[in-house]
């Protein structure tokens, strides 16, 4: 394609050329040459445009806060110009080290370049890395572009804890919390719950061998019961107040489904009944149940949840809840930020919440308090006093819940993980 | 400003000053009105090229028009002879001293032509955050091309212009052997040109 700088330069040797035919003027027509043979010059010089590149790979699946390192190799060959080398970056990742942009002088002969980038995951979801652009420019400006190798996907998920990292003995919790209290599970029921692995000391009449024929397993599969009198775990994952803090590279929506997806992990894991409520809009739920099914079930729909401020108010989450609280009595987490503009109508929903349990000193009602305040880009001078002033405002409000029975458990993700948060929940008398 | 190729304003500025010297002389010689004058084109020049970062089209105009008196003293076809014949401005030159003028005047302006778009691209190129190395490396590489192929063009047109002005004389007396031919001879050399033109069309699309 001829670009502007090449017709300039055609114009201007034209204007002469014609100048110098009128007046027959030898100097005008010298005058329109140089131009004319230094575009002449600059096509035959064309723009580098044999440009290859290999398609790296990449963890097809990512821990958001997972590091990894990204290359690629690109060869550049015939022409002579300008090459620049764009590497575009999805939200989902953030650039730690090195550079996604390379620009380059390629003289005659073949160039090697690589782009080599330090990447972290920051968000949830799915997330495609595009195919490398180039783009290259001869003398006067005329360009070539285009693109090299695949779309590379990944989907990244919520930072899980693996089983075992918190660990409870039986006891009397301080807080209600109930990996550190007597738990009261009975004999196991007929209603069937999955199957799973044959273990040492499971009886003999449960091996389901019907099952072990059609998988043609090494060791057994069982079946596996519910348990009478198993204890309930209620999730309410308050979107209005979390999807309001933060920005695009760093929301507090992303930590608050951390936070959920790890407490329905740890809890199904340990064989608790597990139910959620988020104010989405539409709002989800999903009602108590055990095992690996419901596990599945929530986690791939808590990694598509977006920031919306479309949202559903909590108290209308919780009153539709209300028979699930009332049924199990269960303990109730409630996953919220006291940072967002709902700080109002949080109280209102905690009270109401409260109403579904018999009066007692503290309810089995835990509120996790993700702060904000650390997320905040740290501003020059007086203004840096804003993250403090923000925890000296909050502080009475928090009183005022923890006074009215309600645990609460705060969680700063730029100071601690959530397993450092957790453990220091379990802590006894 | 800021964001200035020192290196490239440097040529810049030289490159101005040089044009508007050799200029100003043409139209005035070695007189205080002179001086004047380049004063007034090294400020029009350095303010709208490296300042404002301008297209060189305004300042190039300037100088060419300022020229224009002296080269249009080599006119052939006299059709601004009462005009010429009363003006008071323009040194008489020799014609190689006029074409030295007027190749002074079209290389500078197309290395001001390219060096404005290295500064633009160079702008660009930080905005862009790229490695400061990796810019630096570019801008010289593209400089020293432009250079060579500036020079070429230059030595290209020295050669073309001294070679047809010898030749003309004679090719002329020899065409004038066959009259009947001449239409066959400019068709052919017609023909000539479009091929080429066709030649560097394709190049372009392909």
């Amino acid at each position: 394609m001829l670009s502007k700088r090449g017709l300039t330069l055609l114009a201007v040797s034209g204007i002469l050329f014609t100048a110098g035919a009128i007046f027959g003027n030898i100097v005008f027509i010298a005058m329109s040459l140089p131009p004319f043979f230094l575009f002449v010059l600059s096509v035959v010089l064309i723009p580098p445009h044999r440009i290859t590149g290999d398609s790296p790979e990449i963890p097809k699946k990512l821990w958001i806060g997972q590091e990894f390192v990204f290359t690629r190799k690109i060869i550049i060959d015939g022409g002579v110009g300008a090459v620049k080398i764009f590497q575009k970056l999805p939200d989902e990742m953030e650039l730690l080290e090195g550079n996604n942009l390379k620009i380059l002088w390629k003289w005659w002969g073949t160039e090697t370049v690589e782009i080599t980038c330090r990447l972290r995951c920051i968000k949830k979801g799915e997330c495609a890395i595009p195919p490398l652009q180039w783009q290259t420019d001869n003398v006067i400006g005329t360009s070539s572009q285009g693109r090299i190798g695949e779309v590379l996907e990944t989907i990244a998920w919520p930072r899980l804890l693996t089983p075992g990292q918190i660990k409870s003995l039986p006891s009397i919790a301080v807080t209600p919390f109930p990996l550190a209290d007597i738990p009261r599970v009975g004999i196991p029921s007929t209603d069937f719950r999955e199957i799973r692995g044959y273990v040492a000391g499971d009886p003999v009449k449960n091996i389901n061998w019907k099952a072990t024929a059609r998988r043609q397993t090494n060791s057994p599969l069982v079946n596996e019961y519910e348990k009478e009198g198993k204890k309930a775990v209620l999730l309410f994952m308050d979107v209005t107040a979390t999807a309001q803090a933060g920005n695009s590279l760093d929301s507090l929506l992303e930590y608050a489904i951390e936070a959920t997806s790890n407490f329905v992990l740890y809890f199904s894991n340990r064989g608790y009944k597990v139910g959620l409520a988020i104010n989405s809009m539409p709002p989800l739920f999903f009602y108590p149940d055990s095992g690996r099914r419901q596990t599945i079930m929530i986690l791939p729909k808590l990694n598509q949840l977006k920031p919306d401020t479309n949202t559903v108010p909590l108290i209308e989450v919780i009153e539709a809840f209300s028979n699930n609280v009332l049924n199990f009595d269960p303990l109730s987490i409630i996953i919220t930020s006291l940072d967002g503009d709902t700080r109002n109508a949080l109280p209102d929903s905690l009270r109401k919440l409260k109403t579904y349990y018999s009066r007692r000193r503290r309810f089995p009602i835990l509120m996790v308090n993700i702060t904000a305040r650390d997320m905040i880009p740290q501003p020059p001078d007086y203004e840096s006093s804003i993250p403090s002033l923000m925890s000296l405002w909050a502080r009475p409000r928090v009183r005022s819940i923890s006074s009215s029975g309600i645990s609460i458990a705060n969680w700063n993700p730029k100071r601690e993980t959530f397993r450092t948060m957790m453990s220091r929940q379990v802590k006894r008398r | 400003m800021k964001k200035l190729n020192k290196f490239v304003a440097v040529i810049e500025v030289t490159l101005i000053v040089l044009m508007s010297i050799i200029a100003a002389s043409s139209l005035f010689g070695s007189s205080t009105r002179s001086i004047m004058l380049v004063f007034g084109l090294i400020i029009t020049g350095v303010l709208t090229i490296v300042w404002k970062n301008w297209h060189p089209e305004v300042f190039s105009f300037i100088v060419l028009f300022t020229t224009v008196p002296c080269v249009l003293r080599h006119n052939n076809v006299d059709l601004l002879a009462r005009v010429m014949s009363h003006s008071t401005v323009g040194i008489s030159t020799t014609l190689i001293e006029s074409l030295g003028l007027a190749f002074v005047t079209i290389i500078g302006y197309l290395m001001l032509k390219t060096l404005n778009a290295i500064q633009i691209e160079h702008r660009e190129l930080i905005d862009s955050q790229a490695e400061k190395n990796e810019i630096r490396s570019v801008t010289h590489d593209k400089f020293i091309a432009v250079s060579i192929l500036v020079f070429f063009s230059g030595i290209i047109s020295i050669l073309v212009a001294l070679l047809s002005n010898s030749l003309a004389t004679g090719i002329s007396t020899y065409l004038s052997h066959f009259s009947g031919n001449i239409i066959a001879v400019g068709l052919g050399i017609l023909m000539l040109l479009a091929a080429c033109l066709y030649w560097m069309g394709r190049t372009l699309k392909s």
